[in-house]
């Protein structure tokens, strides 16, 4: 769905029909967009109450979110869907266990506490703005999460061969600062 | 080993010596919804994509909620959502009042007062009103104490022009 600007104008105005319309119109993918974050974490019930929060969030603040919509530079649809994300992973992390309680320490079973021995790394220090922002990315994808160069381009949108030149660029980059860096 | 000779080094080396210079992963604010969901759809330029990309280093769930949202966006036409859930969320915007535009709150409350002709007028009759009753109420009974004229009567005071005068002039 591209979004409408009239219909944008006519929500922030207050405008209860075509607020009803847009409901009606997009419930479903805010519905689904929240249902499939919750469900996994076993909270598939608290679908409807975090789909409500994502309609109270649009229109907060005299719709401050909806007013901040662009529908040239985005499909209305993708803008609920993140909103509908977010506001379902907030509410994951509003619930998230604190962690063990001191009281049944004793049942947890000792493996459970155990601390692996993580020896001191020595962290490399790299200048602010050596690495683009997206060079960054590619390398905090490609080492860190260990992805492969495929997953990365699906995931920043763009091709596997920009990938691997972002990823060739950012490694020149690095070995050029440190060789010069060398005493 | 010096840096130098690890990035050059064989995969694991280079590895190992690019996540420790990534810099420490730490918790960010997301970015702006409308922007994300562009920066999503391919249609911000690499300036604007800066502040996505950079949370995608640096945070965390930077990533993973990013391949969350990929997947949602590529996923197969939702079900419709439960009437109840509709219902509720169409209740959050209410109906205007009768006769009052949509608009901001204030602006539906002065529109409606004045587009009615008995309210419109209402605030010049009130004072009228208040005008003559107090007239009235001044005719029958005259103004009030400190209302009326100040009289003055003449004081007499000796004044001593011999005294000494204070020690602190």
């Amino acid at each position: 769905m591209r979004g409408d600007p009239d219909l944008i104008a006519r929500l922030v105005r207050g405008d209860k029909p075509a607020w009803d319309r847009f409901v009606a119109q997009t419930a479903a993918v805010v519905y689904a967009a929240v249902q499939r974050r919750l469900v996994p974490a076993g909270r598939g019930d608290e679908t409807d109450d975090v789909a409500q929060e994502v309609y109270l969030k649009l229109c907060r603040n005299d719709y401050k979110l909806l007013r901040g919509f662009d529908p040239a530079k985005a499909k209305l649809t993708t803008f609920l869907t993140v909103i509908a994300n977010t506001t379902a992973i907030d509410a994951l992390r509003r619930g998230r266990p604190t962690g063990v309680h001191a009281d049944s320490l004793d049942d947890v079973p000792e493996a459970r506490l155990a601390v692996d021995p993580v020896e001191p790394v020595r962290r490399v220090k790299i200048p602010e703005g050596l690495l683009s922002a997206r060079q960054a990315a590619v390398l905090r994808l490609l080492y860190d999460e260990e992805k492969e160069v495929a997953e990365v381009a699906g995931l920043l949108g763009v091709e596997a061969q920009t990938v691997r030149s972002m990823h060739h660029k950012a490694l020149t980059k690095l070995r050029r600062h440190f060789s010069d860096e060398k005493p | 080993m010096n840096n130098d000779n690890e990035f050059q080094g064989g995969d694991v080396a280079a590895a190992a010596a690019v996540r420790r210079a990534l810099p420490p992963r730490r918790r960010s604010e997301r970015p702006d919804a409308a922007i994300l969901a562009a920066w999503l759809e391919g249609n911000l330029s690499e300036a604007e994509a800066a502040p996505v990309e950079g949370w995608i280093a640096r945070d965390p769930d930077g990533p993973a909620e990013i391949a969350a949202l990929r997947m949602a966006l590529e996923a197969p036409r939702p079900a419709p959502a439960p009437s109840r859930m509709v219902v509720r969320a169409q209740a959050i915007v209410r109906p205007p009042a009768a006769g009052q535009r949509p608009g901001s709150p204030l602006a539906g409350l002065l529109a409606g007062l004045f587009a009615d002709p008995v309210l419109r007028w209402s605030p010049v009759v009130a004072v009228a009103v208040a005008i003559a009753l107090g007239g009235f109420e001044i005719g029958s009974r005259g103004l009030a104490p400190t209302l009326q004229p100040q009289s003055t009567q003449t004081v007499e005071a000796p004044i001593d022009f011999g005294a000494a005068p204070s020690p602190f002039l």
